[in-house]
């Protein structure tokens, strides 16, 4: 019976399609370039790397760019895009249009891969490549969560960032309700809102009263007091000095 | 008579500290303002871009022109950076950044006109990439450990924090919340790249 039972499982992992479909879990592969291309913050000049996975996570994978000189050392985040049209062959896809004149890669298709693992572009470049090509970008801003640049990034990091989605969409003042002065903008929306808990930034909303106004309510009274005193001193030495005034 | 003369003494010193303390934070705090005006606009060809901005701590400006607001923005909200703007918290995301914007600032100063804040008003947030700008959504008033309000949402948000009642003496015992949302991740008039 456990013999029929292992039997049954090990045919269920042979055939299931999800196991042969994603492919080695950590797949690598060479390749030379000719011209100049970004990738997420770094730009390689032409000759030969390696891209690897490093890790696979539920919403996402970590890739790593070495160059054979050794002088490039690139880790960045990708995310499966089954979407994007696979290639014929295994390698790069590059985005459509330049963005700043300057060629981006997209993503790239590992042989035997279920799909393309589309490159997650810090925010300045995804915001270049969406101004030129009508498509949605995927982008970090490690910046804007307390983290450095995307190179420093740990892969600690790089699990708990938030990915966005941007794209050139209608999203200027008409929001606003004028849709007359409308323009095309970068719409930014988050890319995936998994039931995660945040972790908070401060433990409590900031006291923002100053003590100033009391300061000078306090400098204000004082003054006035002062002047009071000095008022009800000077009358009474007029005083005085009317009575002498008057015992001559 | 003596004792009369000693208490004026003491009030004239008292007064003149607290009103020159007063001045002291206000030349501070124009001075601040100052050097956020000079935030967004070109640099002289001489200066390096990468070069770090003359005052460390002052990271940018806000403006909400319905309410003639405008106030440079400090890279850290405590009680000296209050003084001198409004605070960004850190950890939160950078002006026009992916995320939620967390500003705090004082009720009885830079932040007082929020009072009279109202749905669809234009806040812009201009720092040395340029200028973003945020659509207010909504207001709310919270009690201080309500810290979920600078969570990151689905689109990037802008949250104002200041403290409520306004005209409250003393600590006050709530915040007012102003919710605003991002319209465009590219600022205005400068290249993405930067």
């Amino acid at each position: 019976m456990r013999l029929k039972a292992l039997i049954f499982c090990a045919s269920l992992c042979l055939f299931s399609p999800t196991v042969w479909a994603a492919g080695p879990a950590t797949p690598a592969a060479d390749f030379t370039i000719s011209n100049p291309s970004h990738i997420p913050g770094v730009t390689l000049e032409p000759g030969s790397y390696t891209i690897h996975v490093v890790s696979r996570l539920s919403d996402r994978v970590i890739l790593k760019v070495d160059s054979v000189k050794g002088d490039v050392h690139s880790t960045f985040l990708g995310i499966p895009n089954g979407n994007i049209q696979k290639p014929s062959a295994s390698g790069p896809v590059r985005w459509a249009n330049p963005a700043d004149g300057s060629q981006y890669l997209k993503g790239w298709y590992f042989p035997g891969g279920s799909s393309v693992i589309e490159f997650v572009y810090p925010k300045a470049e995804a915001v270049a490549i969406a101004t030129s090509n009508p498509a949605k970008v995927p982008a970090v801003d490690p910046g804007s969560e307390g983290k450095v640049t995307d190179n420093t990034l740990s892969q600690e990091d790089m699990q708990l960032l938030t990915l966005w989605l941007l794209s050139l969409e209608q999203v200027g003042p008409s929001d606003a309700g004028d849709t007359a002065s409308a323009k095309p903008s970068i719409k930014a929306v988050r890319y995936t809102q998994e039931a995660s808990v945040q972790k908070p930034v401060i433990k409590a909303l900031p006291h923002t009263a100053s003590r100033v106004p009391l300061v000078w309510l306090l400098g204000f009274c004082s003054l006035l007091a002062a002047a009071l005193l000095r008022l009800i001193a000077y009358s009474r030495m007029s005083a005085l000095n009317q009575e002498s005034l008057l015992r001559e | 008579m003596r004792v009369l003369g000693y208490a004026e003494r003491l009030l004239w010193t008292c007064g003149l500290l607290c009103v020159g303390y007063c001045l002291v934070l206000g030349v501070q705090a124009k001075e601040t303002q100052r050097l956020a005006e000079r935030i967004g606009e070109p640099l002289p060809a001489r200066i390096a871009p990468d070069a770090p901005p003359a005052a460390g701590d002052v990271i940018g400006r806000i403006e909400i022109p319905a309410l003639a607001l405008s106030a440079p923005i400090t890279a850290d909200y405590d009680k000296d950076s209050l003084h001198r703007g409004v605070g960004h918290i850190p950890g939160t995301a950078v002006p026009g950044g992916l995320g939620t914007v967390g500003l705090a600032g004082h009720r009885d100063s830079f932040f007082r006109p929020l009072r009279r804040v109202a749905a669809k008003m234009e806040v812009r947030l201009i720092d040395k990439s340029g200028t973003y700008h945020y659509v207010v959504d909504s207001t709310e008033i919270v009690s201080p450990d309500k810290v979920g309000v600078l969570n990151i949402a689905s689109r990037p948000e802008l949250t104002l924090i200041t403290c409520f009642p306004f005209d409250y003496v003393g600590a006050a015992p709530e915040r007012f919340i102003v919710h605003a949302h991002l319209l465009s991740a590219s600022p205005d008039g400068v290249s993405a790249i930067h």
